[in-house]
C-alpha cells in the first residue's frame, strides 16, 4: 500500500465510524464532537485531494465556529440528555438493511466500472509551487463574481434572521450609559448633610 | 487553465443592465434596511411604503427588459431572456398584491416591523436569481436565498409556537430537501464538468454519451427531482406544507403559498427542460408519478380538513400535481400551459388567502372553515369575491380556473396519456366538492356573529380587482396563454 | 492507486449514514441538524473528488459557496431552535407528525 492508501483508508475508517456514533449518540454533546472527528477526517480526505484551502476552511469555521455554536445551544438550552428516543428501536434494523441496499445500489451505479482508474486516471501530482488559494481567488472574483455578491445576501440574511429572531429588546436590563455618567454632577449623587455634633448613631460599617 | 484565467478575463459592464432589476433591488434593500433602523416606532409606514415602491421599480425595470432576446452574462452563470422577464413581472405584481393584503393584519398582530419586509425583499430577490440562473450553483443559491428568508419570516411571529414549530419544520425538511438537490447536483457537475447549464444541456444531449455517462446522468437525476419535489410540495414530499401553512402567520402563508412556486417552475425549466431536456423521458415518467399522487392525495384529504389554512395547503398540493402533468407532457404546448397554469393558480391563491386574511383582521386567528358560516349577510361583496374565488380554483367556466385545468388536460390527451387526463378529471370533480363546501357555509348558513367585515380601501380594490381578473382573463384565456407560450 | 469510485462511494456510505441518522433521530432536532451537515459533508466531498480528477475548479468553487450557506443556514436554524425552546420550555417535536398546536 502507498501511503496515500494508508491515509486514505485511515480517514476513511474514522470518518465512517465517528459518523455512525454521532448517529446513534443519546447525548447531543457527544454527537457534535463525533462530528468533529467525523469533520477532521473529511478535511484530511480534502487534502489528498489537494483541496487544501477548502480543507482548512472546513475546520476553520465549521470546527471552529459551526460546530461551537452548536456545543454553545446545546448548554445553553441545557438539552444535551435527549429525553427523546424516537420509539422505534424495532423499525431500526429494517432502516439499516433498506440504508444497506441503498449503499450497495450506489455502489453499483458508483463503481469501477463507470469511475474507475482507467476511465478517470489519476492527476498528475500539483508541483511545488503550485497554490490552491490563487487559482481559487482567481476565478471567484471574476467568473463567480455573481455567485461571490449572492454569498454576502445570504450572510446579510443570516445575520438580519438572527438579530430579528433571537435578539430581545431591552427589559430592565443593566447597561451602562456613558452621556449620563459623564454628565452628572456632584449634586445628583452626593447629599452634603451636617450632622449634630453628639449624634450618637454613627455607623462603623 | 488558471494562469490563463487571468489575461482572458474580461468583462464588459455593460451587459450589466440585464442584471439591473437585482442590482437595483438589492441596493434599496441595503437602503430601506438602514433607513428602518433610524425609523421611529410610529412611522414604520415608511418602510412599508418604501418596499412597495421599490418592487414596484424592479418590475418596472424587468418590464422593460423584456424583448432582448438571451442574454448570457457573468460566465455564464446569469440569464436574461423573456422567460425571465415575464416570470420577474409576474413575481413583482404579486408581491406587491401579497403586502397590500398583509398590511392590516401585520399592524393588528403586532408583526409590523422593518426586518418583515426587509426579508420579504430578500425573499423576493432570492427567488428573481432563481428565475435568471444559468448555472447550478446560481440556482442553488437563489433557493437557499428564497429559503433561509421563508423559514426567518415563518418564526418571525415569535411568541407563537405554532409559528416556530412550523418554522423549524420547514427549515429541516428544506435542508434535507436542499441536501438532496446538491447530491443531485454533484452528479450532473461531475459527469460533464460544468455547472453551466448550456454546457450540460450540450453534453447531455451530445451524441457520444455512452450509457454508463447516461446512467449517471439519470441518477442525478432522480436526486434532482426529489429535490424540487420537496420545494414544490408534491407528494410523498408534501408532508411539511399543511403545517407549515397552518402555522405561520396568514400573511406569510399567502406570501409562500404564491410567489415562490413561480420562481420554483422557473428552477424547474431551467434545469429539467433547458438543461436535462434530452433526458425529458426518464423525468416525466417520474412526474406523472409525482403528479397523480399529488392531485388525489390533495384532493382526498383536503376534505377532511376544518381549517381553512390547511385545507388551501392540500389545495395547493392538487394544483402542484397539475402543473406537474402539464411538464410531464414534454411538448412546447403543455410545457406553455402548465406556466399558465401556474399563473392562475397565483392569482387565485392570492385572492384566496386575502379573503381569508380579512376574516383575521379583527385580532384573532380565524383559520376554521366555519368561520365563513354566514360571510354573505355580514359582506355581500366579500362573499361574491370569495365565491368566484372558489368556483374558479374548483375549475367552473367560465373562470379562469377552468381554462387553465382545460389546456393542461387537453396537452395530457394530446400526448396519448388519456386514462391520466381521466384520474385527473375525477379528483378536480371530488375537489369540487371542498370549495362548493364553503360556498355553502358562506351563503347557507347562519352564523352567531353578524358584525360587518371592516377592511382598510386599498385591500378592498386590490382584492376586487384581483377577483374580477379571475373572471376577466377567464374571458379571454387565450391571450394569456400565448403570453405563456411565448416565454419558451 | 485510490480512484475516484473510491471516494464516491465513501460518500455515498456516508450520505446513507446521514439519511439513517435522520429517520431514526426524527425528535431530535439538534442531532438531526447534524446529520444534514453529514449529508453535506458528503456532497462536499463530491464535489472536491470530481474536481480533482476532473481537472477544473468549479467543484471547488461550489463547495465554497456549500461551506458558506451552510453555515448561515446553521445560524437561523439554532435561532429557530433557541425561539422554541423558550416558547414551549423544550425542544421536543417530530417533524414527520402534524403540528401540535
Amino acid at each position: 500500500m502507498t501511503s496515500a492508501q494508508i491515509l486514505f483508508y485511515t480517514f476513511s475508517f474514522f470518518l465512517v465510524a465517528s459518523s455512525l456514533i454521532m448517529i446513534f449518540a443519546k447525548n447531543a454533546a457527544k454527537a457534535v464532537l463525533f462530528l468533529v472527528l467525523a469533520f477532521f477526517s473529511v478535511a484530511g480526505l480534502w487534502i489528498l485531494l489537494e483541496a487544501e484551502f477548502l480543507a482548512i476552511t472546513l475546520i476553520l469555521v465549521y470546527v471552529g465556529a459551526v460546530m461551537v455554536l452548536f456545543l454553545f445551544v446545546i448548554k445553553m438550552l441545557n438539552i444535551d440528555k435527549s429525553t427523546l428516543r424516537a420509539k422505534f428501536a424495532g423499525y431500526l434494523p429494517l432502516g439499516l438493511i433498506v440504508a444497506a441496499i441503498i449503499v450497495a445500489e450506489m455502489t453499483m451505479v458508483l463503481g469501477h466500472e463507470q469511475f474507475g482508474l482507467n476511465i478517470y486516471p489519476a492527476p498528475e501530482k500539483a508541483s511545488a509551487d503550485y497554490s490552491n488559494i490563487t487559482i481559487l481567488a482567481l476565478q471567484l472574483y471574476t467568473d463567480y463574481v455573481y455567485p461571490f455578491e449572492l454569498a454576502a445576501v445570504l450572510l446579510l440574511i443570516a445575520i438580519i434572521a438572527a438579530i430579528a429572531l433571537v435578539h430581545r429588546p431591552e427589559q430592565n436590563r443593566k447597561k451602562q450609559d456613558i452621556s449620563e455618567q459623564v454628565s452628572v454632577r456632584a449634586k445628583d449623587r452626593l447629599r452634603i448633610v451636617s450632622i449634630a455634633k453628639n449624634n450618637k448613631e454613627v455607623n462603623n460599617d | 487553465m488558471s494562469n490563463t484565467a487571468q489575461n482572458l478575463f474580461q468583462f464588459d459592464t455593460s451587459t450589466l443592465v440585464f442584471a439591473l432589476p437585482e442590482i437595483f433591488l438589492l441596493s434599496s434593500i441595503v437602503v430601506i434596511l438602514l433607513i428602518d433602523v433610524f425609523l421611529k416606532k410610529s412611522f414604520k409606514n415608511i418602510t412599508y411604503y418604501l418596499s412597495q415602491i421599490a418592487i414596484f421599480i424592479t418590475a418596472l425595470l424587468s418590464y422593460s427588459l423584456i424583448g432582448n432576446g438571451e442574454q448570457i452574462i457573468f460566465s455564464g452563470s446569469f440569464i436574461h431572456d423573456d422567460l425571465a422577464a415575464i416570470f420577474k413581472v409576474a413575481m413583482m405584481v404579486a408581491s406587491i398584491v401579497v403586502l397590500v393584503y398583509s398590511r392590516t393584519y401585520l399592524n393588528i398582530h403586532n408583526l409590523f416591523k422593518g426586518e418583515y419586509f426587509v426579508l420579504v425583499l430578500l425573499a423576493i430577490l432570492g427567488m428573481m436569481v432563481m428565475v435568471s440562473g444559468y448555472s447550478l450553483l446560481t440556482l442553488y443559491l437563489g433557493l437557499e436565498i428564497l429559503s433561509l428568508s421563508l423559514y426567518t419570516l415563518i418564526a418571525i411571529a415569535r411568541s407563537r409556537a405554532n409559528a416556530v414549530e412550523a418554522g423549524l419544520k420547514y427549515f429541516v425538511l428544506g435542508a434535507i430537501a436542499s441536501g438532496l438537490l446538491l447530491y443531485g447536483m454533484s452528479m450532473i457537475y461531475g459527469i460533464n464538468g460544468s455547472l453551466n447549464i448550456s454546457e450540460i444541456a450540450q453534453f447531455a444531449s451530445g451524441a457520444s454519451l455512452q450509457s454508463s455517462q447516461q446512467l449517471i446522468l439519470n441518477f442525478g437525476l432522480v436526486f434532482i427531482v426529489i429535490g424540487v419535489a420537496f420545494k414544490l410540495g408534491a407528494v410523498p414530499f408534501h408532508n411539511w406544507v399543511p403545517d407549515v401553512y397552518q402555522g405561520s402567520p396568514t400573511s406569510v402563508t399567502m406570501f409562500l403559498s404564491s410567489v415562490p412556486k413561480i420562481a420554483a417552475v422557473a428552477m424547474l425549466i431551467r434545469l429539467l427542460i433547458e438543461g436535462l431536456g434530452s433526458l425529458q423521458d426518464y423525468w416525466s415518467d417520474l412526474f406523472i408519478a409525482l403528479a397523480i399522487l399529488s392531485i388525489g392525495v390533495g384532493s382526498l384529504v383536503a376534505l377532511m380538513q376544518s381549517n381553512i389554512k390547511r385545507m388551501l395547503a392540500y389545495s395547493t398540493i392538487s394544483h402542484i400535481g397539475f402543473i406537474l402533468l402539464g411538464f410531464a407532457t414534454g411538448t412546447m404546448t403543455g410545457y406553455g400551459s402548465a406556466v399558465f397554469y401556474v399563473f392562475t393558480y397565483v392569482l387565485m391563491s392570492i385572492a384566496a388567502f386575502g379573503v381569508v386574511i380579512l376574516l383575521n383582521n379583527k385580532g384573532f386567528e380565524s383559520e376554521l372553515i366555519s368561520d365563513f358560516k354566514g360571510l354573505s349577510k355580514r359582506s355581500p361583496w366579500f362573499a361574491l369575491m370569495m365565491l368566484i374565488i372558489m368556483l374558479s380554483m374548483a375549475g367552473i367556466p367560465p373562470f379562469i380556473g377552468f381554462y387553465s385545468k382545460f389546456f393542461i388536460l387537453q396537452q395530457v390527451v394530446n400526448s396519448g396519456f388519456i386514462e391520466l387526463a381521466i384520474i385527473a378529471v375525477i379528483f378536480a370533480v371530488i375537489s369540487a366538492y371542498y370549495y362548493l363546501q364553503i360556498i355553502k357555509s358562506m351563503y347557507f348558513d347562519e352564523s352567531d356573529n353578524t358584525s360587518p367585515i371592516s377592511s382598510s380601501m386599498d385591500t378592498q380594490l386590490v382584492l376586487s380587482i384581483n377577483a374580477v381578473l379571475i373572471l376577466a382573463v377567464g374571458l379571454f384565456p387565450n391571450y394569456w396563454m400565448n403570453i405563456a407560450l411565448s416565454v419558451f | 492507486m485510490i480512484s475516484l469510485s473510491d471516494y464516491l462511494i465513501l460518500s455515498s456510505i456516508i450520505f446513507c449514514i446521514g439519511l439513517v441518522g435522520i429517520f431514526i433521530n426524527r425528535k431530535n432536532i439538534i442531532t438531526l441538524l447534524m446529520c444534514v451537515e453529514l449529508i453535506l459533508a458528503a456532497v462536499n466531498t463530491n464535489f472536491i473528488a470530481f474536481s480533482h480528477f476532473l481537472g477544473n475548479e468549479a467543484g471547488q468553487i461550489f463547495v465554497f459557496f456549500i461551506l458558506t450557506v451552510a453555515a448561515a443556514e446553521v445560524a437561523i436554524g439554532l435561532a429557530i431552535l433557541t425561539l422554541m425552546f423558550r416558547n414551549r420550555g423544550s425542544i421536543d417535536i417530530d417533524i414527520t407528525s402534524s403540528l401540535k398546536g
